[in-house]
């Protein structure tokens, strides 16, 4: 039996080939890229699937989302994986500033953190006005208090808390948890325990826990969001005129109506900064 | 002689065909019985139906006197008989624990076991062997650990499955050796196979198996 | 060169005793010993049971274990969380957020694959030993075990692969657990922790233990085919 050799592939084979190549090469010419890093606290609230949409309507800029723990975007930003960040740790976005990662710093929104607990409220906080005495009388009562644990910006607020107070958290009630502020808020409400959580956050699941806002309106509680651009002299690559875009949008009055429009039950859980970067 | 075991009918379908179809049967207690016949003839099935391995249409089925009715051996008349398979299957363990295992199954205590495996290994002629585990044996010392392994059970029947087949020489020997052994103690057995010189072991009684019946000779 | 720069730090963090890493890996070793050992009798027996006997609806329920061997192990969790929630049918039990949460999730998730290859391992049987062991006049539980043990090195592979599913599992953990901190935190949610934090040495470290118990099981597997069992 005589072998044929074939010259090049067979007719079925090449086309398909041929329509593979075609598919790759388009790929890249989509609609310009923005990468940009979130916490999970704007994600949970619902406030990004407002915003970004509205963004990319505007702008004509596809936005790819990532979403993460404080620290994990952080250091995205910090390793130019991304064109921009938003989160609320203040004194993290300002570090990626003063490292030369990120070029500026803008400030975005604010709301609050509020202290939740069981209705029930063992240690007697509902109503206080000073956050850090309260923080002092549930560990007192060795009530149960549920912690994020992971180094977000809650959890940093939490920590500012204790210090202030003279305490280190450490009680068989106090649980460590290293979850987002939504599975935190499920598992105080499971546990009927105290936590701290975000204004906007605690909106959304608040019917779900059971728990109640037991003390607002120390200042100290204050919570700022803020955006920060990467710097595209220290990466290349970056898409810098797309965060500037998106920067631009953000701060800009349409973009903060929406902010400040946004609800959640009924509730406007967002502020806008009194005055403009 | 009383009888062992007796049945009226035999019957067994393999798809179309019917490959056993026996009349009346009977074999005497402490008797020695061949049933020889071509590969196929249905020797393995008839002892591996007795065994209640297979069923099998049996009718008026008698053993030690006492009728089965579901055509199958009720349990301990089961475990009055040992079977043996044509290429015996030894755990994989040791000699000492194949041979002690239908011991241990009725629950004899550990000193006894050992003293009657002891015996059983000596009585086989595998004392040499205990300690090793069974993929290390040949052909014939395992049909002999097999029947050590059965003989200590003191069964009332032994059902043998070609036991020296793929067996020569010396190995063949001892097999027949320990088989002429447990003749000559009247023992029941039942030995399917074409062995020349278990055929013509002494006090050894023969039936033949061709197209599916028996005759006895 | 932080790639490097994590790892070495990851070594240090596991040879210097942390006891926080410690603890986790004691957890994550506890919790799927425990849920192995639960669920490998039951599964074993169903897998016999399997190969053994034919009852209705015995396919369908092959074909379903089959189908449940990569079943996403975050929905297991998710069921798991609505019947141990307090509004749940188990919520006055108070199981959820604990370990033995997470131990019955784990050993639901083993389930399947311990009775998967329980079930071949006896369908791989040669037949004879099943008869030997009742014509040697074992009861139907003895022959039973007899059985097993003739293809132990087959079912103890399914264990060894069982314990390989649950020990970096997360989603379920992660869901019924709440990764909390020296109670529920096992090696792979405090991966997932440490990688929110943007920790990765702590995470690297954890990381290579897993890889370290993955190979501790790829090797253990490969001296059980090398002794026979499995060909």
């Amino acid at each position: 039996m005589k072998l044929r050799l074939r010259s090049g592939l067979p007719p079925l084979a090449r086309a398909c080939l041929a329509a593979l190549l075609c598919v790759l090469a388009a790929a890249p010419a989509a609609a310009v890229q923005f990468r940009l890093a979130a916490t999970h606290t704007l994600e949970d609230s619902g406030l990004l699937k407002v915003l970004i949409p509205a963004f990319e309507a505007n702008s004509g800029v596809k936005v790819r989302l990532s979403i993460g723990g404080t620290g994990q975007v952080v250091k995205l930003a910090a390793n130019g994986d991304v064109d921009a960040v938003l989160s609320h740790v203040k004194t993290e976005e300002e570090k990626l500033v003063s490292t030369g990662a990120g070029l500026r710093r803008y400030v975005v929104a604010y709301n609050d953190f509020f202290l939740v607990g069981p209705a029930q409220d063992p240690a007697r906080i509902r109503g206080m006005r000073d956050a850090v005495e309260a923080m002092r009388k549930i560990y007192e009562a060795k009530a149960r208090f549920v912690s994020r644990g992971d180094e977000s910006g809650t959890h940093l607020k939490e920590k500012f808390l204790w210090h202030s107070a003279g305490i280190v958290p450490k009680w068989d009630g106090y649980v460590s948890a290293g979850l987002g502020m939504g599975r935190v808020l499920l598992m105080a409400g499971e546990f009927r325990a105290y936590t701290l959580a975000d204004r906007a956050t605690f909106a959304v699941f608040r019917a779900r826990t059971g728990l109640e806002k037991l003390l607002a309106g120390d200042s100290r509680l204050y919570n700022e969001y803020g955006v920060v651009t990467v710097n595209p002299a220290k990466f290349p690559g970056i898409n810098f005129d797309a965060a500037g875009q998106f920067v631009s949008w953000l701060t800009s009055a349409r973009a903060q109506q929406l902010i400040a429009g946004f609800r959640v039950a009924g509730e406007q859980v967002f502020f806008i900064p009194a005055k403009a970067n | 002689m009383s009888t062992l075991l007796s049945f009226a009918r035999l019957r067994k379908r393999f798809g179309e065909r019917q490959l056993l179809e026996l009349g009346a049967f009977e074999i005497g207690e402490g008797e020695a019985y061949v049933i020889t016949g071509d590969n196929g003839s249905g020797k393995t099935t008839l002892l591996r139906i007795l065994a209640g391995l297979e069923p099998g249409d049996i009718e008026e089925f008698r053993y030690r006197g006492t009728p089965v009715t579901q055509g199958r051996l009720p349990e301990n008349a089961r475990h009055d008989m040992v079977y043996v398979h044509q290429h015996p299957y030894l755990f994989h363990t040791t000699v000492v624990h194949n041979v002690g295992y239908g011991l241990a199954a009725r629950g004899i205590a550990r000193a006894e076991r050992r003293r009657q495996v002891d015996e059983a290994i000596a009585w086989a002629g595998v004392d040499h062997l205990r300690s090793l585990p069974p993929s290390k044996l040949s052909g014939g010392e395992k049909q002999r650990v097999a029947l050590a392994r059965a003989k200590v059970l003191e069964p009332h029947l032994f059902l043998l499955d070609e036991p020296t087949a793929n067996l020569d020489g010396e190995a063949r020997a001892q097999v027949i050796a320990l088989i002429r052994q447990l003749v000559q103690d009247k023992n029941s057995l039942l030995i399917a196979c074409h062995d020349r010189e278990l055929i013509e072991l002494p006090g050894m009684r023969r039936f033949h198996l061709e197209k599916g019946k028996l005759i006895s000779a | 060169m932080e790639m490097l720069l994590t790892i070495r730090q990851a070594f240090a963090l596991l040879f210097s005793g942390d006891p926080e890493l410690w603890t986790t890996i004691w957890i994550s070793l506890r919790v799927s010993l425990i849920a192995l050992a639960i669920a490998t009798p039951v599964a074993v027996t169903v897998g016999y049971a399997l190969a053994q006997t034919r009852f209705p609806g015995r396919r369908v329920l092959i074909v379903l274990i089959q189908g449940l061997l990569s079943f996403p192990t975050v929905v297991v969790g998710l069921v798991l969380y609505i019947l141990l929630t307090r509004q749940g049918p188990l919520g006055s039990w108070q199981l959820l957020f604990t370990q033995d949460a997470m131990i019955i999730g784990q050993a639901v998730i083993a389930f399947p694959v311990l009775a998967a290859f329980a079930l071949a391992a006896v369908q791989g049987a040669d037949p004879r030993a099943h008869e030997t062991a009742v014509s040697l006049g074992a009861s139907p539980l003895r022959a039973a075990l007899t059985t097993l043990l003739e293809v132990r090195f087959a079912v103890v592979a399914g264990v060894f692969n069982g314990f390989g599913r649950v020990i970096s599992e997360v989603g379920c953990a992660m869901m019924v657990g709440g990764n909390i901190a020296g109670v529920t935190r096992n090696i792979p949610t405090a991966i997932a922790l440490e990688t929110s934090k943007g920790d990765f040495a702590q995470g690297v470290a954890l990381g290579m233990v897993l890889m370290l118990f993955a190979l501790g099981i790829s090797i253990a597997l490969g001296l059980l085919q090398g002794r026979g069992g499995l060909k």
